[in-house]
């Protein structure tokens, strides 16, 4: 009986070894949803910048729409650069599936690395339309350089609060519950 | 709390491992699974057909990053995780002294 009982319980001891180790590996990089923040934010200032710039202007003769759509472009351009660079970071750093050699973290499956490439697209999207919403409904003339720092520190910080709740929300998915 | 279910299929330590690391993330490519229990292709493989023919877990080949090689996933079906539950609240007894 006693032999079945330490058996068990080793059997036990290694699940949950098993299970530490992984978690281990199934955990993003403690920087990453500060890191997507401060990107936003930093998007978010370049937003600001751009459209004040160009705002009340007359380049080349073009209206202020076609200015504020070149704007718009700029910081696609500049949003697609980011992420090459996350990317390029990911990629040093062994995280997912696109890893020089072996992954250090566990590599998702191709619906879960597509359902988080949406959320983050959607994520950094909605910053940037709701700040040029409300450049538009601020009016570029009242949007002083005031404007600038608390909104894409907000926007910055609600983006890595997302983002980690996120990430949290997935690793707690991932938990295996104590069946007792 | 799963009622608890003694299971001979999952009872072998290697395959009580395959289902406990995949109730807790999957679904799982074969390579990660055979290194984090740092078994051979050979003895990965033949677990995870005992599992698949008994339905606890299902086998899926999708094509790799460079679409040169096909990467094999395994993923715990439904009836795998009922068993799986089952299995380790028995064991919780058997350490409990209740059986």
């Amino acid at each position: 009986m006693d032999e079945h009982i330490q058996t068990s319980q080793h059997m036990l001891d290694t699940l949950s070894s098993d299970h530490a180790r992984l978690m281990a590996r199934t955990r993003m990089p403690r920087f990453y949803a500060v890191g997507i923040g401060i990107l936003a934010g930093v998007l978010d200032v370049m937003w600001w910048v751009i459209g004040t710039a160009f705002a009340g202007g007359s380049l080349f003769g073009l209206h202020t729409t076609a200015l504020l759509i070149i704007a718009l472009i700029i910081n696609t351009v500049c949003l697609l650069g980011s992420a090459a660079i996350i990317l390029a970071v990911r990629r040093i750093r062994g995280v997912g599936f696109w890893s020089l050699d072996r992954t250090q973290y566990v590599p998702r499956s191709a619906r879960q690395r597509l359902l988080h490439g949406i959320v983050v697209s959607a994520l950094l999207l909605a910053i940037m339309l709701g700040s040029a919403a409300l450049c538009l409904l601020l009016g570029f003339r009242l949007a002083s350089f005031l404007w600038i720092p608390p909104v894409a520190i907000i926007a910055g910080a609600l983006t890595a609060v997302v983002q980690q709740a996120g990430i949290t929300l997935s690793e707690r998915q991932t938990v295996m519950e104590d069946p007792s | 709390m799963r009622e608890p279910q003694f299971d001979e299929v999952i009872h072998a330590p290697i395959r009580l491992r395959i289902c406990g690391l995949l109730a807790t993330y999957s679904p799982m490519r074969f390579d990660v699974l055979r290194d984090t229990l740092q078994i051979s292709d050979a003895s990965c493989s033949k677990h995870l057909k005992t599992l698949a023919d008994h339905s606890y877990v299902s086998l899926s080949k999708k094509p790799g990053a460079d679409k040169g090689y096909k990467i094999t996933w395994v993923a715990l079906t439904e009836q795998g995780r009922r068993a799986f539950d089952e299995h380790v609240a028995a064991l919780r007894r058997i350490v409990a002294g209740e059986i």
